[in-house]
């Protein structure tokens, strides 16, 4: 089974680019992704020679490369390059040979996903007639027409794709395909968009992976920096724009430091300043996140330069100049002064839930547990403390649904005092921290946050159960 | 126990607890009656040295993060402290252990998580806006544990069937429902996500203690939609108040005759029973609303979280948490209890 020439995550054989045909292939990428081409299969009855044809679908690879390692230090570039590319793969995974189909599924899925066909064998059931994807006479027909090789191709038989329910949770919950013995059961074509939200997936990782070795590897950094260069001309510059991001407010100053603040910020900063401080780590994405913030409320990037310089684990031995040339690449860019020269604004919870970290959709419904008990622990006032508690089990209930915003929403009233009866849907950081600075915070602590677990061995007699329903079956 | 049980006589027979359990009794069951080797039925044996075990302590506080290197330990120390409740969590990289004078604590957020069977919770009290019955909240009697029969009947065939998986082990509570641990090992490191799009394919009850509306189902979940009308038709016509019907304009004279139809027989297809003209999706949805399973999700999706030791004694009802082969047929009087156990 071999890859369609157009697979972007087949392996090109030259990958040696010289810096001039760097741009070209770049720019030939988005003008492709963009539609601004009038051919979007690439078919090889057009091209001369095979040779040509190989020619075209390598560059097109390579330009998809190097898109890839731009957008690993630029969410907004990575958000288009998201969402086009996978626009691409589904027009062209749809027009492809069903030979190509098999190829690419195992590529993306291996043992994961597997024909209808093979599905019957391995249950010992003709799974196809069971859930009536071909009448039982046509499949008997079909069968004597093979047996006696007459019939070898397959055409004009329906294509039946079975894949892994663990690779489609949102599937199962919509109830839109057969699940038989742990198969989702569906043609290809009324597959398609499901697969295609897996090569997105799939190609989100990769750009993250690169992002994880940017810091590291100094050259893929000049890389990075300079394709996001060519992407600033004019005529590419207006075709980056992603469908779904939204940019509102763009700066707050906080009063007073991050530190003192941070009751206040959004959950998902506080999480990820807590995180910096215990292990001194943040993921990529993780770091443009809580960078764009330290900017976006006042922190000058000399000043942040140096936050990151004093947390950081992986700068032991150097000095504070070192690490400024050499790993202050991100925030450097973050203030504009790498690559596309952007001045970042704060992205938005939709772009944080896909890419970055979201308290609510990416914690441990425990840990989100665990979070709220330490705070209520702390509230002073017993009447505080109840309607705390009360909002608190909402805000784990919504976690449980998976409903971010909500919970997000909740927990903003946790912190600042019941809202009015119908509190405004959180959909941005710079939202959230603008209605909290307003309101301020409704409890006063008994104590600075400590980090410690509050459940110890041996704790007073009279120690009351830490929200203990939420953590085990009350049955 | 009579077949069927007439909802519209309220002389319900009541389980009756006898909650007086002293620790004495407890700590006496752990140290010679609780068998710890029933314990492989649901946990692994390799990781039992990195499983969390949480337990209530004589009521005035719980404990979490504890682990035991040995399943005797584990014996020992629940035969020494009295154990108002015991529960195990998910098994992690190392052995967890909280604060003692030697030791600082090592806790389930100092390592890293490995994984956790795949858990589903029954619970008679989330049925408690539909029951037939009297009862209300901890009770239970034989017309509503019927709806945990049901629930259990119908979950086992969807495990098993719709997800194909084979290693099922359901367990009375000792309280008022039912738990089923799916031992399959691929469910082991499923995570959050895949937990809640697996208990929600099942779950067609939105919000149970609210408006209780319910999923459609389309043709696509033939199986289960199938399941459901083969599986609880009977008993639900039976076994369901005549005012309920009303509901979707079922007369009483109507029910009578669905009533017959099944005391008799006198049907080919389940789908028969359903009066002419009534439609058969309102049908279904009363259907589900009072007697499909009602999934207590949470359960099933927190992989931290701690679930009831099968085994141990519930301290409000005196039963010991159970093994059971046949939840569609258990009742919760055929348990043992810790009185007739520790005298
Ligand atoms: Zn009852």
């Amino acid at each position: 089974m071999a890859l369609p020439a157009w697979f972007p995550f087949r392996k090109v054989e030259n990958s040696v680019v010289g810096e001039d045909d760097q741009k070209k292939l770049t720019k030939g990428r988005v003008m492709l992704l963009s539609g601004k081409l009038p051919q979007r299969l690439l078919k090889q009855e057009v091209f001369e020679t095979h040779e040509e044809f190989m020619t075209r679908a390598d560059r097109e690879i390579l330009g998809h490369g190097l898109l890839r390692v731009a957008a690993a230090s630029d969410m907004k570039v990575a958000s288009w390059l998201v969402e086009t590319e996978g626009d691409l793969f589904y027009e062209r995974f749809k027009a492809s040979l069903k030979t190509e189909k098999d190829a690419i599924l195992d590529y993306l899925y291996g043992d994961l996903a597997i024909s209808g066909e093979e599905l019957s064998r391995r249950l010992d059931e003709d799974v196809l007639v069971k859930f009536h994807f071909v009448n039982p006479l046509e499949q008997r027909r079909r069968k004597l027409l093979r047996d006696s090789n007459i019939l070898r191709d397959r055409s004009g038989l329906k294509d039946v794709l079975a894949i892994r329910y663990t690779q489609v949770p949102d599937v199962l919950k919509q109830r839109k395909f057969v699940l038989y013995h742990g198969w989702i059961l569906g043609t290809t074509e009324s597959l398609l968009s499901v697969i295609k939200k897996w090569f997105e997936h799939l190609l989100k990782s990769r750009i993250s992976e690169i992002g994880e070795r940017l810091e590291s590897t100094p050259a893929l950094g000049r890389m990075s920096s300079s394709i996001l260069e060519y992407l600033e001309d004019e005529d590419t510059k207006p075709l980056i724009k992603p469908r779904y991001e939204s940019f509102g407010i763009d700066h707050i100053e906080l009063d007073g430091s991050v530190e003192e603040n941070v009751l206040i910020l959004p959950p998902c900063l506080q999480d990820l300043i807590h995180k910096v401080n215990a292990t001194g780590y943040l993921t990529h994405w993780e770091r443009f996140q809580l960078g764009i913030f330290l900017k976006v409320t006042g922190m000058p990037i000399e000043e942040q330069l140096r936050y990151w310089y004093n947390k950081a684990v992986d700068n032991i031995g150097m000095t504070f100049e070192e690490f400024s040339n050499r790993a202050g690449y991100i925030i450097r860019h973050i203030y504009g002064m790498e690559g596309g020269k952007i001045d970042y604004t704060m992205p938005s919870c939709k772009t944080i839930q896909d890419k970055m970290h979201c308290t609510f959709k990416h914690n441990n419904v425990e840990t989100v547990s665990k979070m709220l008990a330490d705070i209520i622990d702390m509230i002073e006032k017993p009447a505080l403390k109840e309607s705390r508690t009360v909002i608190a089990r909402k805000i784990v209930s919504n976690t449980y649904q998976f409903d971010a915003n909500k919970a997000c929403r909740h927990f903003l009233s946790f912190i600042t005092g019941d809202l009015s009866s119908s509190p405004p849907v959180i959909s941005h950081p710079l939202q959230y921290l603008r209605m909290a600075k307003e309101k301020g915070l409704v409890f006063e602590l008994k104590m600075a946050p400590s980090g410690e677990p509050v459940n110890l061995e041996d704790p007073p007699e009279d120690t009351s159960e830490p929200i203990s329903s939420q953590e085990v079956s009350d049955d | 126990m009579t077949d069927n049980p007439n909802p519209d006589d309220q002389s319900d027979k009541k389980v009756v607890f006898k909650p007086s359990i002293s620790d004495e009794q407890l700590k006496t069951y752990y140290s010679d009656h609780f068998d710890i080797k029933l314990l492989w039925k649901v946990l692994d044996r390799e990781s039992f040295p990195r499983r969390e075990f949480g337990f209530d302590r004589t009521g005035h506080y719980f404990t979490r993060n504890k682990s035991f290197s040995q399943p005797e330990d584990l014996k020992e120390y629940m035969s020494i402290y009295p154990i108002r409740a015991a529960y195990a969590g998910a098994i992690y990289a190392d052995p967890v252990r909280t604060k003692t004078k030697k030791y600082s604590a090592f806790t389930i957020h100092d390592t890293e998580w490995v994984g956790r069977e795949l858990i589903f919770d029954l619970d008679a009290s989330d049925y408690d806006p539909v029951r037939q019955c009297s009862c209300k909240g901890r009770d239970v009697c034989e017309i509503c544990w019927g709806l945990m029969q049901d629930a259990a009947l119908i979950m086992d065939e969807t495990l098993r069937i719709d997800f194909g998986f084979k290693k099922l082990q359901w367990v009375f509570t000792g309280g008022r429902g039912y738990h089923c641990w799916v031992l399959d090992k691929e469910t082991l490191t499923l995570n959050q996500e895949q937990r809640s799009g697996l208990v929600n394919y099942m779950q067609l009850i939105n919000d149970p203690g609210g408006d209780q509306r319910i999923e459609k189902i389309n043709n696509d979940s033939i199986l289960l939609k199938e399941r459901i009308f083969r599986m609880l038709t009977e008993r639900f016509v039976l076994e369901t108040k005549a005012k309920v019907f009303e509901e979707i304009g079922i007369k009483k004279t109507a029910r009578a005759t669905m009533v017959k139809k099944i005391e008799q027989k006198l049907y080919q297809k389940i789908i028969d029973i359903i009066p002419q003209k009534i439609p058969h999706n309102q049908f279904f949805d009363l259907m589900v609303k009072y007697r499909y399973a009602r999934i207590d999700h949470k359960v099933t999706i927190d992989t931290r979280r701690l679930i009831r030791l099968p085994g141990s004694v519930h301290y409000h009802t005196g039963y010991v948490g159970q093994y059971i082969d046949n939840p569609e047929s258990f009742y919760p009087e055929d348990a043992k209890h810790i009185q007739d156990i520790t005298g």
